[in-house]
C-alpha cells in the first residue's frame, strides 16, 4: 500500500511539452482513474510514477519519501502495459516468476507463490503455457499475476481493457476491482473511455491539453465539471449565456441558484439529462427540431428561439419533430463559467 | 532508441566509440597512404609525401576512367536486372502462400550459402561456348546471381509486412494494373527496393574473382585494377583506387537516398 | 485461371535465370567433379577425382585448416558484434553519423581491408613501428609474422573488420525493435542490466544470432580472395587449393578443382541444413524449462 503525491510535475520531449505542472496526490489504497484523450501524456505520468521516465521538472513521492530520482527497480510500482508485454519466449509460469527472480528469492518460494496468484487469476495449472498459446484475457490475467506477485504497493494500468473484447470488459474490470480488494494495493488506471473510468474508481483525474483538469469522484466530474474544457470532455454539454446577480445565475433558462462571484459575463452549462421537456404548457417552451431514436435514450436538439438551441437526452422518446415542448432545468443542474473562458 | 535506465551508458559509449575508432582509422592512414612517397621504418609518418601516385591513376592514358566507367556500368545493369526478377519473385514469395513457397525461398537463397568461385568454375566453360565471355553482358549475369539472394531476402520481407490490401483497395476503386504498380505498390516499398538496390550495387561493384574469370581479361574493372598492384607491392596505387572505390560507392548510396527522399517529397500525398 | 497460376508465373524468371545460371554452373562443376572435364581422360563419369583428392591427407589438412579460420574468425567477429550492437543500444544520444560511419567498413570491399590490415599490420607495417617506439622490438623481422602467416592471423583480421559491424547492424536491427518495451516491463519488476541481457534479450535474439553466424561462417569458410592475398604460402585453406588446382596448365586438375569446390558446398549446405532442422526442432519442442 502505498501513498503517492506528485508535486508540480511537467515533462517535455524536446520542445513538446507532454505534462504541465501536474500535482497529484493519490491516497493509500485507492483506485483512481487518469482520465483523458489519446495523446494527454496519461500514459507518460504513469510511467513517470514507475520510474521509467524522469520528469523534467517536479518531485514524485511515495509515503512522503522523495522517489523522483530513484530507477525503476527500486519503486514499488508495477506497471501492466496494453499489450501485457509478456515475454514470448518464457511461459507463464517463468513470465510470473520474473519479478521474483530478479528479488533474488528462493526457489522453492517462487514455486509456491507463482501457484497461488496463478490460482487467484484463476489460471491454475497454466505454467506451462506459452503467451503465444493464450487468449487476449488470459494474457492480462498473466500480465496482472506478474504484477501482482511482487507485492506491490502501487499497480499502474495502461489501458488494460482497450484490447478486449466488449463481452469480456466487463468481466474483467469487475475481476480488477476484486483483485484490488484482497490483495489492497493502491491502484492507478489510465483510460480514454468515461463509462469505464466512472464504473471502477473512487476518484477521477482528469487530464486535458497536457494539464490536470480536475480530481474529484466519478460523479462531481460528470454533474459538476470544474471547467468548460472538462464539460466539453463530457461531453453532452449546452451553453446558455447569462449573468450572475446575488448568487443568482439569469439566463433565458431561467434563474437558478449558484454559488459563484457575481458577473455580467458567463456561460451556464446544462448537460442534455438535465433538461426536462414536457407537454407544451407550462414554463419556458421550445420546438423540437430534429429527434434521433437510439433505444434507451433519444437525443433531442430543441430551439428555443433564434439564437438558443441544445441538445437534450432523455428517456421518453414521445416527443417528434416540429412539436412545441416545455422546457425545464432542474436547479442543480447549472455549471457556471467565466464567459472569457472561450478555448480557440 | 534513446533509451537509457542505469548508469550503463558511459561503458556502451567507451565500447562504441572504440568500434568506431578501429573501423575508421586504419581507412585515414590509407588516405595518408595515397600521398605518400617514402615512409620508411620505423617512422610513424610518411617522410616524404607526393601527389604523384593519384596522379598516376587519374592520368589519362591509364586505365582508371574506363575500369570506373565499365564497374558503374556494369554495377548499375545488375541492380537493374536484379531487381527485374527480384520484385515479382518476391511479391509472390511474400504475398501468397503457394505451393512450393519455401523450396523456392530456399532456391533462391542458394547463391548466399556456395562460395562464389565454385559456382564461377562451374559456369565458366558454358560462358565460353556461348560466347559471353569477355562481355559486359556476361559479367552483369554472373553478378545477378549473387546480387539475387539480398534482393529477394529484403523485398520478401517488406511484402510479407505490407500485405496486399493497398493494391486491392486501389483496384477496387477502379485503378489500371499499371496505375497500381506506380502510385500504389513501388512508393509503398520503396524502403525496400533502396537496400536491395544498394546492396546489388555494393555486392556487383566489389566483385573480383567473377569479373576476373568470366571477364577474360578484357573487361576491366576497379577491383581488377587495383589487385596486380597490390600484388607488386605498390600499395600507394592500390591505397588511391581503394579510396576511389569507396568515395564512388559513397556517392552512389548518397545518389540513391536524395534520389528517394525528393521522390517521397514529390509524391507527399503518398507517405505512409 | 490466371489467378491460380499467378504466384508461378511471378517466380518464373527468377527460377529460369538461376536455374540457367546458378544451378547450371552448380551442375557443370558437379559434372566436372566427376571427370567430365575438355581434355578428360576417361569418356565416362568416375569418381576417380574424389578418390585422389580426398585421399591425400593434405586435402583434410586444409579442411581442418579452413574450419580452424572460419570458426575463429565466426566466432570473435559474432561475439564482439554482439557487444557492439549492445553499445550502440546504451548510446545515450540518438547519433546518426556515429552509425553511419560504424558502418562504414560494411561498404568497403573485402580487397581494401587486405590493403589496410597489410599496412597495419605487416611486420613494416604501423603496428610494427608503434612497437619499435615503445621499445618492444629492436627491428621489423622482429614483430611477430601476422600476414602470410600460419595463424592466418591476417586473414581472420579481414574477415573481423568486415564481419564486426555486419553482425552488429543485423542484431541492432532486432534488438531495436524489441528491446524498449521488454526492457521496460523487465526493469519495471526490478530486474538488473545484466538479468535483462541475459534472461530477456540474448533468448530473444537467439534464432537472429544463430542466423547471423551461419552466414558469417559460411562465407568465411568459401571465400577465395582474402586468403589467396593474405594467406600463407605454405597453408592452404580449400577455396586456395581450389583454384591452385583449377589454374593449373594440365586440364585434367579441373576436375579436382571441382572436388574441392563440390566439398566446400556440400560441408556449407550441410551446416545450413542442420541449422533448420534446429530451428524447426526447437519451435516444435517449445521453450520447456522451469522457473
Amino acid at each position: 500500500m502505498a501513498n503517492i503525491k506528485l508535486v508540480d510535475v511537467c515533462k517535455k520531449f524536446g520542445a513538446k511539452e507532454t505534462l504541465s505542472n501536474i500535482a497529484l496526490e493519490i491516497h493509500d489504497g485507492e483506485m483512481l482513474a487518469l482520465l483523458g484523450p489519446s495523446g494527454s501524456g496519461k500514459t507518460t505520468l504513469l510511467k513517470i510514477v514507475a520510474g521509467l521516465e524522469q520528469p523534467t521538472s517536479g518531485r514524485v513521492f511515495f509515503n512522503e519519501v522523495d522517489y523522483t530520482d530513484a530507477p525503476a527497480q527500486k519503486r514499488k510500482a508495477i506497471i501492466v502495459f496494453q499489450d501485457y508485454g509478456l515475454f514470448p519466449h518464457m511461459t507463464v509460469g517463468q513470465n510470473v516468476a520474473f519479478g521474483l527472480r530478479a528479488r533474488g528469492e528462493e526457489r522453492q518460494q517462487i514455486l509456491t507463490k507463482v501457484k497461488n496468484i496463478l490460482q487467484l487469476v484463476q489460471l491454475s495449472g497454466r505454467e506451462s503455457s506459452l503467451p503465444a498459446e493464450l487468449s487476449g484475457g488470459e494474457k492480462q490475467r498473466v500480465a496482472l499475476a506478474r504484477a501482482c506477485v511482487v507485492e506491490p504497493g502501487v499497480l499502474l494500468l495502461d489501458e488494460p481493457f482497450s484490447n478486449l473484447d466488449t463481452s469480456l470488459r466487463l468481466g474483467m474490470r469487475e475481476f480488477v476491482a476484486a483483485l484490488q480488494k484482497k490483495l489492497k494495493f493502491t491502484c492507478v488506471l489510465v483510460t480514454h473511455d468515461k463509462e469505464e473510468a466512472f464504473m471502477m474508481s473512487e476518484r477521477v483525474a482528469v487530464i486535458l491539453d497536457n494539464r490536470l483538469e480536475q480530481v474529484a469522484p466519478p460523479e462531481i466530474i460528470y454533474r459538476k465539471p470544474a471547467t468548460k474544457k472538462v464539460a466539453d470532455f463530457m461531453g453532452d454539454a449546452n451553453y446558455v449565456p447569462g449573468k450572475v446577480i446575488s448568487g443568482k445565475f439569469v439566463c433565458e433558462l431561467g434563474v437558478m441558484p449558484v454559488n459563484e462571484p457575481d458577473t455580467d459575463a458567463a456561460l451556464g452549462m446544462f448537460q442534455g439529462d438535465q433538461i426536462s421537456l414536457g407537454r407544451a404548457g407550462t414554463g419556458f417552451s421550445g420546438t423540437v427540431t430534429a429527434r434521433k431514436f437510439a433505444g434507451k435514450l433519444t437525443y433531442y436538439t430543441v430551439a428555443m428561439g433564434p439564437h438558443l438551441s441544445f441538445k437534450v437526452t432523455s428517456v421518453t422518446s414521445d416527443f417528434l419533430v416540429g412539436e412545441t415542448v416545455s422546457v425545464a432545468v432542474a436547479p442543480s443542474g447549472v455549471n457556471v463559467y467565466p464567459l472569457a473562458e472561450e478555448s480557440p | 532508441m534513446t533509451f537509457k535506465m542505469t548508469k550503463g551508458g558511459r561503458l556502451s559509449a567507451l565500447i562504441f566509440y572504440s568500434f568506431l575508432a578501429a573501423s575508421v582509422a586504419p581507412l585515414l592512414s590509407l588516405l595518408v597512404l595515397t600521398v605518400t612517397a617514402a615512409w620508411p621504418y620505423p617512422r610513424l609518418s610518411p617522410s616524404v609525401l607526393s601527389w604523384r601516385y593519384i596522379a598516376t591513376v587519374f592520368a589519362p592514358n591509364r586505365q582508371t576512367a574506363e575500369a570506373l566507367g565499365n564497374s558503374v556500368l556494369i554495377a548499375v545493369l545488375t541492380t537493374l536486372l536484379t531487381l527485374l526478377i527480384a520484385v515479382p519473385a518476391a511479391k509472390a514469395l511474400g504475398l501468397y502462400r503457394f505451393r512450393g513457397r519455401a523450396t523456392v525461398k530456399l532456391l533462391a537463397l542458394m547463391p548466399l550459402m556456395v562460395p562464389s568461385i565454385t559456382v564461377t568454375m562451374g559456369m565458366h566453360f558454358s560462358m565460353i561456348r556461348l560466347g559471353l565471355t569477355g562481355s559486359i553482358l556476361g559479367v552483369v549475369i554472373i553478378h545477378t546471381v549473387f546480387t539475387l539472394p539480398y534482393a529477394i531476402r529484403v523485398l520478401t520481407n517488406v511484402f510479407e509486412l505490407l500485405g496486399e490490401r493497398h493494391e486491392v483497395q486501389a483496384k477496387m476503386l477502379g485503378a489500371s494494373q499499371l496505375m497500381v504498380l506506380r502510385n500504389v505498390t513501388i512508393p509503398l516499398i520503396m524502403p525496400g527496393l533502396l537496400s536491395a538496390a544498394t546492396m546489388s550495387f555494393i555486392v556487383s561493384f566489389t566483385q573480383y574473382i567473377t569479373t576476373f574469370l568470366i571477364g577474360g581479361g578484357r573487361i576491366l574493372t576497379i577491383p581488377l585494377l587495383f589487385v596486380p598492384h597490390l600484388q607488386s607491392g605498390e600499395i600507394q596505387v592500390a591505397a588511391v583506387y581503394s579510396w576511389l572505390f569507396i568515395m564512388t560507392t559513397l556517392g552512389a548510396l548518397a545518389i540513391t537516398q536524395g534520389a528517394v527522399k525528393k521522390f517521397y517529397k514529390s509524391t507527399y500525398l503518398l507517405q505512409p | 485461371m490466371y489467378r491460380r497460376f499467378k504466384p508461378y508465373i511471378l517466380v518464373a524468371p527468377l527460377l529460369v535465370f538461376l536455374g540457367a545460371t546458378f544451378y547450371f554452373g552448380l551442375g557443370n562443376g558437379l559434372l566436372q567433379s566427376f571427370g567430365a572435364v575438355p581434355g578428360a581422360l576417361e569418356s565416362r563419369l568416375t569418381l576417380r577425382y574424389y578418390r585422389e583428392v580426398l585421399g591425400e591427407t593434405s586435402f583434410f589438412i586444409s579442411l581442418l585448416y579452413t574450419v580452424y579460420v572460419a570458426l575463429v574468425a565466426t566466432v570473435v567477429s559474432n561475439l564482439l558484434g554482439i557487444v557492439g550492437a549492445f553499445a550502440m543500444l546504451g548510446l545515450k544520444r540518438e547519433s546518426k553519423w556515429p552509425k553511419f560511419f560504424y558502418q562504414l567498413p560494411l561498404v568497403v570491399p573485402h580487397l581494401v581491408v587486405v590493403i589496410l590490415v597489410f599496412h597495419l599490420f605487416s611486420q613494416t607495417g604501423l603496428f610494427s613501428r608503434l612497437a619499435w617506439r615503445l621499445r618492444l622490438v629492436a627491428e621489423a623481422n622482429d614483430f611477430p609474422l601476422l600476414v602470410f602467416d600460419p595463424g592466418a592471423v591476417g586473414v581472420i583480421l579481414v574477415y573481423l573488420y568486415k564481419q564486426i559491424p555486419f553482425v552488429s547492424m543485423i542484431v541492432f536491427g532486432t534488438l531495436g525493435s524489441i528491446s524498449k518495451s521488454f526492457a521496460e516491463v523487465a526493469y519495471n519488476l526490478g530486474a538488473s542490466r545484466a538479468m535483462l541481457i541475459s534472461q530477456v534479450f540474448l533468448p530473444l535474439l537467439r534464432p537472429t544470432i544463430l542466423s547471423v553466424f551461419l552466414m558469417t561462417f559460411t562465407f568465411s569458410f568459401g571465400a577465395f580472395e582474402v586468403p589467396f592475398l593474405l594467406g600463407s604460402p605454405a597453408w592452404n585453406m580449400l577455396p586456395v587449393k581450389a583454384y591452385v588446382y583449377y589454374t593449373n596448365v594440365d586440364l585434367t586438375y579441373r576436375a579436382q578443382a571441382m572436388v574441392v569446390n563440390v566439398m566446400i558446398t556440400v560441408i556449407s549446405i550441410g551446416l545450413v541444413v542442420a541449422y533448420s532442422h534446429a530451428a524447426h526442432l526447437r519451435q516444435r519442442m517449445g521453450n520447456g524449462g522451469d522457473i
